[in-house]
């Protein structure tokens, strides 16, 4: 996607194995330099797209900033708050576009869900149902995944922090958190946070639940007095309405967009770092607001109690 | 034995993940978990083990994985024509680190897909070359780990378990997700005999084979207590779906008779070729080679200038096997017909006693069915299934 932009130029591929970004420059068809140093960058390149482990994107960002190079940084911006800080304080400081790749935000469904909800089309709002899961099938080459001081956390940071950030961003705080997981002092792959948020003025209690091993949802789902909106990651272009009528419960699309395909949100990211960059403003997907998420998600980590998994059944475990 | 530090291989599979939820949990005794694909390692991942990236395939991966082990639990498992050179490499690095023990699963499949007797024990049930994939690489693999047992090499005790199932077990979920669909599928009214154990049961006899050296060199099955046939499995994971099912029952001709329709043709082939060689997938692969992919675009122009757009994608669409539109066939079954590693599996007529696994390992299952049911029925409701 980056190399069919005309207004982008790839000329280095940075990683600590050469052969990967060998093979990634072969993969994409580009003739470019390579590196496994990031100070090799200096002078070569305005712009990087940031995609190592999650807990070297404070250190690496902050290199590239003193380097005078702009970031796109791949989610979640990093696994402490402290370090989100550090980032967004250095990018200042050095004039540099920090920007998140948090992709969702672009989905054309997120304005009218609130929208809709602002001009009542669902009355009262009485929750909000937040689920992602599906067993983990990403290809990896090592271990860092599931090291937990190479990533911070696990299904909660990793995959939650994309519908996290989307809930604090539509519709504000999460307070009264309660938090618990099924880890057992590695990475949890299932994770189950809780909270209230204020819609309308008014306390909503809201369930947000992910998953590493089964499938969920995969929506944000506003249950109101009226009817139901859900927006569902599978399908950013639409909404779905479910409203009580004298046939029974009636389904209904909302249309958000005219035209959105799969890559659309990574083109739409891709377009506003470009604009960022060149026009010298702030992204769409600021370092600050998406600190708000990993605030939560540290809050969560913080409180953590065990989630019950009663078919583990240790000895011992019932008594 | 009390291990100091154990090898798991094949930690990341059914019966892998959960011993080593229960050496973390129950056992509390240290260990090394060898994973050779992380993409399946989240179940995993959540206990505080060590995770060591080593492939079975990789001998100086292995002796990196078993340095500071003393006992090696070996699940892995290989395929079917490499299984004989990867336990052969096992016994060797655990030979050579001075491991004090081997546990080897190994499968009730040793004994072939139809055994004779009514009642199958270690000594009434015979180990051949059965002409069966599955049975006789785990044969070969046994019969390599008993032999450096007897030569006094290793210390190696071989497990061969029945019907495996519990939280994650792969005889379970199909059953739910077709009585979800409002199905339940049965093979010769499911009459066949079920040796179904629950997967604590077989980590358990896992644990109990480190107790006594007299077992060195030995091979136990490893089956639970309650007599069932697969009706009886089926139906109590099926019936935990509500709603109304039908019950489809497939007569072993029935069965037969699909897949010899189902044996590849000539005819076959020559249209999977024809489809591979107008995939836009293979194109794209074969343009990457610079004077391939001029030669490509060259013929396509060269093509589309003489054809006219509804030419083409009538082409298109009869080459991709679009051509009826995507319709249904109207006699398409509305069960998916077993397949025939499911029917050697339902089919079987000879029950498993696991009376020496009892008398010599000091083992028994602890689980009836009914109670691994329950447990699995809480796995599957956590997970949705039901």
């Amino acid at each position: 996607m980056i190399t069919a932009e005309r207004r982008v130029e790839v000329t280095v591929l940075c990683d600590l194995d050469r052969d990967n970004a060998t093979l990634a420059a072969r993969e994409s068809g580009l003739d470019v330099a390579i590196t496994t140093n990031l100070a090799d960058l200096a002078g070569k390149v305005d712009a990087a797209v940031v995609c190592v482990p999650h807990r070297f994107h404070a250190p690496v960002s902050l290199q590239l900033f003193e380097m005078g190079i702009d970031v796109l940084c791949e989610k979640p911006l990093a696994p402490t708050v402290a370090d989100c800080v550090k980032m967004d304080e250095a990018a200042r400081r050095t004039g540099r576009v920090l920007a998140v790749a948090l992709m969702m935000r672009f989905f054309p469904h997120n304005r009218w869900l609130v929208d809709l909800i602002e001009e009542g089309e669902i009355g009262l709002v009485r929750e909000v149902i937040v689920e992602d899961g599906a067993p983990l099938d990403w290809p990896m080459a090592g271990n860092s995944y599931f090291d937990r001081n190479a990533t911070g956390g696990g299904v909660l940071l990793d995959s939650g922090v994309h519908l996290l950030d989307r809930v604090l961003w539509l519709f504000g705080d999460l307070a009264d958190l309660a938090y618990e997981d099924d880890s057992f002092g590695g990475v949890e792959t299932n994770a189950r946070l809780s909270g209230t948020l204020t819609i309308g003025g008014r306390a909503v209690p809201a369930r947000l639940e992910f998953s590493w091993s089964h499938r969920l949802r995969r929506s944000i789902r506003v249950v109101g007095e009226r009817g139901t909106l859900e927006a569902f990651t599978s399908s950013p272009r639409t909404l779905t309405l479910h409203r009580p009528t004298r046939r029974g419960i009636t389904e209904m699309q909302v249309s958000c967009a005219d035209k959105w395909d799969a890559r659309s949100h990574y083109r739409a990211q891709l377009t506003d770092f470009i604009g960022a960059v060149r026009d010298r403003r702030a992204p769409f997907v600021t370092a600050a607001s998406a600190t708000r998420s990993l605030a939560v998600i540290e809050a969560a980590y913080a409180r953590r109690t065990p989630m019950a998994q009663p078919w583990l059944a240790w000895k011992g475990s019932r008594s | 034995m009390k291990p100091t530090k154990i090898l798991v291989t094949g930690a990341t599979g059914f019966i892998g993940s959960r011993l080593c939820e229960l050496l973390s949990l129950e056992h509390r005794i240290p260990y090394r978990a060898l994973v050779r694909n992380f993409s399946r390692a989240a179940r995993i991942a959540r206990l505080d083990a060590e995770l060591v990236a080593g492939d079975m395939g990789d001998i100086e991966s292995l002796a990196r994985a078993v340095e500071g082990c003393d006992v090696v639990f070996n699940l892995a498992h290989a395929e079917d024509s490499t299984a004989e050179k990867e336990t052969a490499q096992l016994i060797e690095v655990c030979a050579r680190a001075k491991v004090r023990r081997v546990v080897h699963m190994s499968s009730m499949a040793v004994h072939g897909p139809s055994p004779k007797p009514a009642v199958l024990t270690e000594s009434t049930a015979t180990i051949e070359r059965w002409n069966e994939g599955y049975s006789d690489a785990k044969a070969a693999a046994e019969g390599l780990m008993m032999a450096a047992a007897r030569r006094g090499t290793l210390a190696t005790v071989a497990l061969r378990p029945t019907i495996v199932y519990g939280p994650y077990s792969f005889f379970v979920t199909p059953i739910v997700q077709d009585a979800r669909r409002g199905v339940v599928s049965l093979i010769d009214g499911g009459r066949g005999v079920c040796n179904a154990v629950y997967v604590d049961d077989v980590c358990d006899a896992v644990m109990a084979a480190l107790d006594r050296d007299d077992v060195v060199g030995s091979a136990f099955l490893v089956n639970g207590d309650t007599r069932l046939t697969w009706k009886d499995f089926i139906s109590a994971f099926a019936d935990l779906v509500e709603g109304e099912k039908q019950v489809y029952d497939h007569s072993l001709d029935e069965i037969s008779a699909h897949w010899a329709s189902k044996r590849p043709r000539k005819r076959d082939s020559i249209t999977a070729a024809v489809r591979l060689a107008a995939s836009p997938a293979f194109h794209a692969q074969l343009a990457t080679i610079p004077p391939v992919g001029q030669l490509i675009r060259g013929a396509k122009e060269l093509v589309s200038r003489r054809i006219t757009a509804e030419r083409k994608m009538m082409l298109k669409s009869r080459l991709q096997g679009r051509g009826g539109g995507g319709a249904p066939e109207p006699d398409a079954p509305p069960v998916k017909m077993p397949n025939p590693g499911r029917v050697v599996r339902e089919a079987y007529r000879s029950w498993i006693a696991n009376d020496l696994a009892k008398a010599k390992l000091g083992w028994a299952p602890a689980h009836s069915f009914e109670l691994g049911a329950r447990r699995t029925g809480e796995w599957l409701r956590f997970a949705r299934f039901v």
